[in-house]
Formats: structure tokens, C-alpha cells, sequence
């Protein structure tokens, strides 16, 4: 395979590729950092690049020309959401009050892939603070979609989906609070995985709201998504909610690609189909035509509290927030207003610093925590997330193995569309928000495409800790629609 | 519960925000309005439910000295720091009008 051949499939190949020597990692460096060049001016999907992977390039060579073996996503390149901290390299998180950051530590997933022998080109452009579902709240200006650049390439992760979408980068990592990657990897045709709470560490990962933060991967195909999470997951002691629970299968969630579903009942609640766009609804019922062909049994169920997640995850989510940005106060790192006094430096600092989406979510988390509404808001909405949870519990305990829906209830929206008003963008994240709510695995895989052509994703809900089945189902899915580069990426 | 303009400044206030006036009036319409939908809440019957984590309790490493960040790297991002330390403007007037 051409090393551009290489760079437009999987993640696996290109690895394997790199590992046994037949294309250098150096090579597949200098080949990246020209597709950022040449395809990213339009689409900003990268607010900082780094040419230093080609020395990082040059020491893979070296070493695998001395006989070592390299790891398991050795020359990969994996852009990386720029909500993650890199040592010596700037991490904005999409905000103007991060300008200039450059943390002291690498976040343990970047570690871990660094150590998995993967490439770093560049952080990508996101929602500020991972606020938002289209990327169009970034203070550096809006990510556009690689298949229509009038349209939006979902968010918060938007730059690392459409940076695989115009395979730019054949893998990424983004974080999903609510939907954070999954809707993207719908919006731009890629695979989304947002893993179950704690299976990954969020050591490192700019907080928005803790209880509902994970890191996963995106990428060009299922199985490079499964490699790519293979090296992240796992427990860390510098996350104390980082889970030492195992998958039940002890193979690998790449081996799990392989697994038979033959048999395997997958639950497809009617909650999540209504409002859903008639091309949408077309697309992914051929797809649970195509999982029924291919052996599983699909049937109705009902998640009743699902109408009930947007308020819940908008009052939780933004409690959490109020709390984790209280940090930013121009003292330690990031920007700083000028001013006289202590109160004033707080509040000019954090006035500059925020964006609107970012200060409504702050004004929102505070009230609902403030005296007199705490119990109304907070709290009740803390116990409509157990129920939540617990329709998720009860289709599970009856012998669902996973359930199927539209990731999105629409394919990518025009850029503008929803940006005057945030309620119809809030309830954009309808289909993800419920599994971020109980914690539970998710992937989205791209089905049959609109008329238009847009991307549409399918989108999986597993067992806690069950990412295996997930991945069964999405292979099987991915059989019958194979991966497809974003046509722009290819014009570019 | 309607939030008017002077919720959302006595909500900026809590949260360390100052706002200018333009601010104010298009947050107090927003929040207004989230406050509005998020109000469907109240109609779920939870009766009963205690409020909890659900996700698995968090757990604790072992209270044991660690290698952590050096004072340099630790002061290196400070937009203004002074003999080692972090500086901040004057507070103490502040406090007395508190």
C-alpha cells in the first residue's frame, strides 16, 4: 500500500505497516503534516500543529531498525482534542481564558498512546469546554464539516471527527460529557466511541462535568477505534474514579471485532425515534435490517425517562461546571484582566476570559445550586437520573444484549442554524445524553447516507462495561457500510 | 420561578462574573427560558428516591508522598508571579467592604 493509501484506511494497516518495516514512520509524518496543510485551511479542524513529530518519526525508525519491536499504534497519527493536556504543547480547550496555556504534564491517555508508539500532529478545534454540539462555540473560530462545509461537523469534538473524516489523521481522541463524540462521528461519517464512566482516565482532561466526562477514541474504522481504546483504558491512580472493572470478556475490544452476533437481541426503543428526520429514520432502520439479516434478533423497547434526560443532563451538567470553572481566576494560569482589587481581577479576568455559552452554562449550574433552589433543581434532577438509569437497568436485566437508535435525530445542520438559540441546540444531544447519564458504553457507527449524501451514524448502547458486544454489532454494521473518506478531504 | 435581570446579577455574583449591561439583559432572557424548561422536572414522580451516585464509588490511591510538580513548573504558567509565589492585587480593601 501507497503511504496515502495508508493514511485513508485503517489505523491497523497503517500500524502494521510502520511495525514491520514496510513503510518508515517517517514517511507517514511528513505525509500528515502535508494533508493538514493542504486540506485544513478551510475546514479548522486544528488550533495548533506540531512538526516535531517527525523527529518523534525518525526515533520509531531507529528504534524498530535496531530490532525493536514497536507498539501496537506505532507511526499512527492521533490528533488529540485540545481538552487534553500535552507537556509543552498548547492546551486551549477552545477558550480564550486558556490562551497560551502550555501544561506541565501530559494527560495519562496521551501517555499511554506516546508509549503505544503513536504520532501527535496537533490538538483539535473544539466547543469552549466542550459546551456545545457544533463546535461553532470555539473562541477561535468554528470547525466545518469535511462532506459540506456549510454545515457543521457536530461537536463537541468536531475538529477531531472531521479531522478523520478528511482522513487527515486516520484516528483521534475527543471527550464525551453528553454526546461529545458520538454526535461528530455521526455528523462526519467516522466511528465515535464514548466508553463506559471510568473506563478510561480522565487525568489530564479539562473538567466540565466530572460525573459525566470520558475520554474515547474516533476513528476511520471500528477496529482501529477498538486498538486505539485497547492502549487507553484501564485504571489510574491519578483518577479516583477510574474503574478497575474488567470487560467480562478478558479478549481484547479489537478481538471482539471478530465475535459472532449471530443471536444477539438488540432492543430498539420507540422514545428515541420520535422527532427524528425522515432520511435518518430511513437510514438507520436499514441498518437494524442489516444486523437482522446478519442473525441478531431486534425488538421493541421502552425507556420511558428518556423525554426527561435533556433537563436532567442540562441541570447536572452545569452544576458540575459552575463548580469546575470556579478555578479560572487569572491568578495561576491562563488569561488576566487588569484590575485593582481581588474581586475585581476574579471578575474582569473570567467577564474576558469566557465565551457566552460558557458564562449561560455558569449562570445555570449556579442557580440551580443556589440557596432556595438547590433541592427544585439539583437534587430533583439528580433523582430523575437514577430513573434514567434505571430504564436502562431494567431493558438490560431482561435479556437486551444492546440498543440500537439514531445517534443524532438529524444529519449535520447548517453552520448558524441553532447558534440564537441555545434550547434547540441543547436538544440536538436528545439520543446521546441518556447513555452519558447512566454511565453506560456507546459507540456510533455510520450507516447508509442520506439522499443528499450527508453521513448518518447508528448509534449502540451497551452493558455497563461491555464495550465488547458493542464492537461485535458495530463490525457487523461496518460489513455492510464500509468506511468512506469525506469528498472534500480528497478534493483538497 | 421566573429569572429576571436581577437573578442573573445576584447569580453573577455568586459565580465571580461581571457582566455589562447588554449581557445581563440576554442572559436574563436565556436563562429564563432554560429555567422554563427544565421547570418539566417537577412533574416526575420521585418519590422515594434517595439521591445518589450512579456510577461505582470512587476509590482512594494510598495516602503515600508522590512525585508531583516542581515550584518552577508550578509558577511557570502564572501570568504574575513575585519571590516564588503567586501575586494577586490587593485584597484587604476589598474584604472591608464585604
Amino acid at each position: 500500500m501507497t503511504v496515502s493509501e495508508l493514511l485513508d484506511g485503517s489505523p491497523i494497516a497503517l500500524g502494521n505497516a510502520v511495525r514491520s518495516g514496510a513503510v518508515s514512520a517517517v514517511e507517514i509524518a511528513r505525509a500528515t503534516i502535508e494533508r493538514i496543510t493542504s486540506r485544513d485551511g478551510n475546514l479548522h479542524a486544528f488550533l495548533s500543529t506540531s512538526e516535531a513529530i517527525v523527529d518523534d518519526a525518525r526515533v520509531l525508525d531507529e528504534r524498530r531498525t535496531r530490532g525493536e519491536t514497536l507498539g501496537a499504534l506505532a507511526g499512527v497519527p492521533i490528533a488529540l482534542k485540545d481538552a487534553l493536556a500535552t507537556r509543552h504543547a498548547p492546551t486551549t480547550a477552545g477558550s480564550k481564558i486558556l490562551e497560551g496555556y502550555v501544561p506541565p504534564y501530559d494527560a495519562t491517555v496521551v501517555q499511554r498512546l506516546r508509549a503505544a508508539d503513536a504520532l501527535f500532529p496537533g490538538k483539535t478545534n473544539m466547543d469552549e469546554f466542550a459546551m456545545g454540539s457544533s463546535t461553532e462555540n470555539s473562541a477561535y473560530g468554528p470547525c466545518k464539516n469535511p462532506w459540506d462545509a456549510t454545515r457543521t461537523p457536530g461537536g463537541s469534538s468536531g475538529g477531531s471527527a472531521a479531522a478523520v473524516a478528511s482522513r487527515m489523521t486516520p484516528a483521534a481522541l475527543g471527550s464525551d460529557t453528553g454526546g461529545s463524540i458520538r454526535q461528530p462521528a455521526s455528523f462526519t461519517g467516522v466511528v465515535g466511541v464514548k466508553p463506559t464512566y471510568g473506563r478510561v482516565s480522565r487525568y489530564g482532561l479539562v473538567a466540565f462535568a466530572s460525573s459525566l466526562d470520558q475520554i474515547g477514541p474516533l476513528a476511520s474504522d471500528v477496529r482501529g477505534a477498538a486498538r486505539v481504546l485497547d492502549v487507553i483504558a484501564g485504571h489510574d491512580a491519578r483518577d479516583a474514579t477510574s474503574s478497575r472493572a474488567r470487560s467480562a470478556d478478558p479478549m481484547t475490544f479489537e478481538a471482539s471485532c471478530d465475535r459472532e452476533v449471530r443471536g444477539l437481541r438488540i432492543g430498539v426503543p420507540d422514545e428515541y425515534f420520535q422527532g427524528v428526520a425522515p432520511e435518518v429514520d430511513t437510514s438507520v432502520r436499514a441498518a437494524l435490517a442489516a444486523l437482522e439479516t446478519s442473525g441478531c434478533t431486534i425488538e421493541r423497547v421502552s425507556l420511558p425517562h428518556t423525554t426527561y434526560a435533556i433537563a436532567t443532563y442540562y441541570v447536572i451538567a452545569t452544576a458540575e461546571a459552575s463548580s469546575n470553572l470556579a478555578r479560572y481566576d487569572g491568578v495561576r494560569f491562563g488569561h488576566r484582566a487588569e484590575a485593582r482589587d481581588l474581586a475585581s481581577l476574579y471578575g474582569k479576568t473570567r467577564d474576558a476570559g469566557f465565551g457566552r455559552e460558557v458564562k449561560r452554562r455558569i449562570l445555570l449550574g449556579t442557580f440551580v445550586l443556589s440557596a432556595g433552589y438547590y433541592d427544585a433543581y439539583y437534587v430533583k434532577a439528580q433523582k430523575v437520573r437514577i430513573l434514567v438509569a434505571r430504564d436502562f437497568e431494567r431493558t438490560f436485566g431482561a435479556g437486551v444484549d444492546a440498543i440500537a437508535c439514531p445517534t443524532s435525530a438529524t444529519a449535520a445542520f447548517a453552520l448558524g442554524e441553532k447558534t440564537s438559540d441555545p434550547l434547540a441546540m441543547y436538544q440536538s444531544d436528545a439520543c446521546t445524553l441518556p447513555a452519558s447519564l447512566a454511565g453506560l458504553p456507546a459507540i456510533s457507527v455510520p450507516c447508509g447516507p442520506t439522499p443528499s449524501g450527508l453521513p448518518v451514524g447508528l448509534q449502540l448502547i451497551g452493558r455497563r462495561d461491555d464495550e465488547a458486544t458493542l464492537f461485535a454489532l458495530a463490525a457487523a454494521c461496518e460489513r455492510t457500510y464500509p468506511p468512506r473518506p469525506a469528498p472534500f478531504g480528497n478534493r483538497a | 420561578m421566573k429569572a429576571t435581570r436581577e437573578t442573573v446579577l445576584h447569580v453573577a455574583a455568586l459565580a465571580s462574573l461581571s457582566l455589562d449591561d447588554d449581557e445581563v439583559t440576554a442572559l436574563a432572557t436565556d436563562l429564563a427560558a432554560i429555567v422554563q424548561y427544565v421547570e418539566q422536572l417537577s412533574a416526575v414522580d420521585t418519590e422515594g428516591l434517595a439521591r445518589g451516585p450512579i456510577t461505582p464509588t470512587a476509590s482512594l490511591r494510598p495516602d503515600e508522598p508522590q512525585p508531583g510538580l516542581t515550584h518552577d513548573d508550578a509558577l511557570a504558567q502564572a501570568p504574575r508571579a513575585v519571590d516564588g509565589g503567586f501575586a494577586v492585587p490587593p485584597f484587604a480593601s476589598a474584604l472591608e467592604r464585604s
